[in-house]
């Protein structure tokens, strides 16, 4: 995950923390291995929805 | 408040049993064994030691066994306590499951070839010092989350147990400034019959015995008596 120049590892709880990643703040998600688009497809898809909390 | 040592409470090292002076904070007398917890020096302190080639699997395994240890842990405190206080020890799990955490623990000790327990507690201090670095306020204070986790994954590989687990079987009078969530489950609340604080504060703050406890005012405040020598301790 990345805030501007700041990139941590969306397997780290206290990476992303430390993003500060508020309310309307622009994160660009980068994914690697075989499984790469698919796991992008489900991220997009868990904002889209809201993280399903409405 | 009467803060006498009771002969058969266990007192901490740097406490020997004596009359304590405090201001008092509340208007009530609780009489039992006087328990003041520190988290300093001989609560964390390791040792450091150079490890061989040789010795980097077995440094590994226990850092591996105590994670594990500590999971079961954290689990059953989550059974245990309330459910308002559960979702904590979710957050706990989390930081025990950080993967470049676990990573850079195992990473350090292969390349630094020091013994595990120094080598976390570094990572751990990084951590913390990222977090610690952050302007939100709720994210700040998720620095001693990870302490708390990284003190209990130290506790687990030195063998070490919380000196305030066994406030189950005795009435205590209770001086601390600091409590960590996993610390208080693991005491019998109601043994606790009167709290105190080392640091005077208007009102209980949230980690304090009398807020933890639910009291509205902490019933005297004890200052800290003359600290022991410093050794090599990050998360006290």
């Amino acid at each position: 995950m990345a805030k501007g120049d700041n990139k941590v590892s969306g397997k780290s709880i206290m990476g992303l923390m430390t993003l500060e990643a508020g309310f309307g703040v622009k994160l660009k998600v980068i994914a690697r291995g075989s499984d790469a688009e698919q796991a992008l497809d489900a991220i997009q898809a868990l904002f889209e929805q809201k993280f399903y909390e409405e | 408040m009467t803060g006498m040592a009771n002969s058969s409470e266990k007192l901490t090292a740097v406490d020997p049993p004596a009359r304590r002076a405090g201001v008092p904070g509340h208007r009530r007398v609780a009489e039992a064994g006087l328990r003041v917890f520190l988290k300093q020096a001989h609560d964390d302190s390791v040792v450091e030691r150079e490890i061989s080639p040789a010795e980097v699997p077995r440094e590994i395994a226990r850092f591996e066994s105590a994670l594990i240890a500590t999971r079961r842990q954290l689990r059953e405190f989550q059974q245990e306590c309330d459910p308002a206080v559960a979702s904590i020890f979710d957050a706990h799990l989390l930081i025990l499951d950080d993967r470049p955490f676990i990573e850079n623990v195992i990473t350090g000790i292969e390349n630094r070839r020091r013994n595990v327990e120094v080598v976390l507690q570094d990572v751990a201090r990084g951590f913390m010092q990222a977090l610690a670095r952050v302007k939100d306020e709720y994210v700040r204070e998720r620095v001693a989350d990870v302490q708390d986790v990284t003190r209990r994954i130290l506790h687990n590989l030195v063998g070490r147990r919380s000196s305030l687990a066994d406030i189950k079987s005795k009435d205590v009078v209770l001086v601390a400034n600091d409590l960590a969530p996993s610390e208080i489950v693991s005491i019998d609340k109601s043994r606790v019959i009167a709290p105190g604080a080392r640091r005077a504060a208007p009102r209980p703050v949230p980690r304090s015995p009398a807020y933890q406890i639910g009291h509205s005012r902490c019933w005297a405040c004890i200052p800290s008596a003359a600290r022991s020598p410093r050794r090599r301790s990050d998360s006290g």
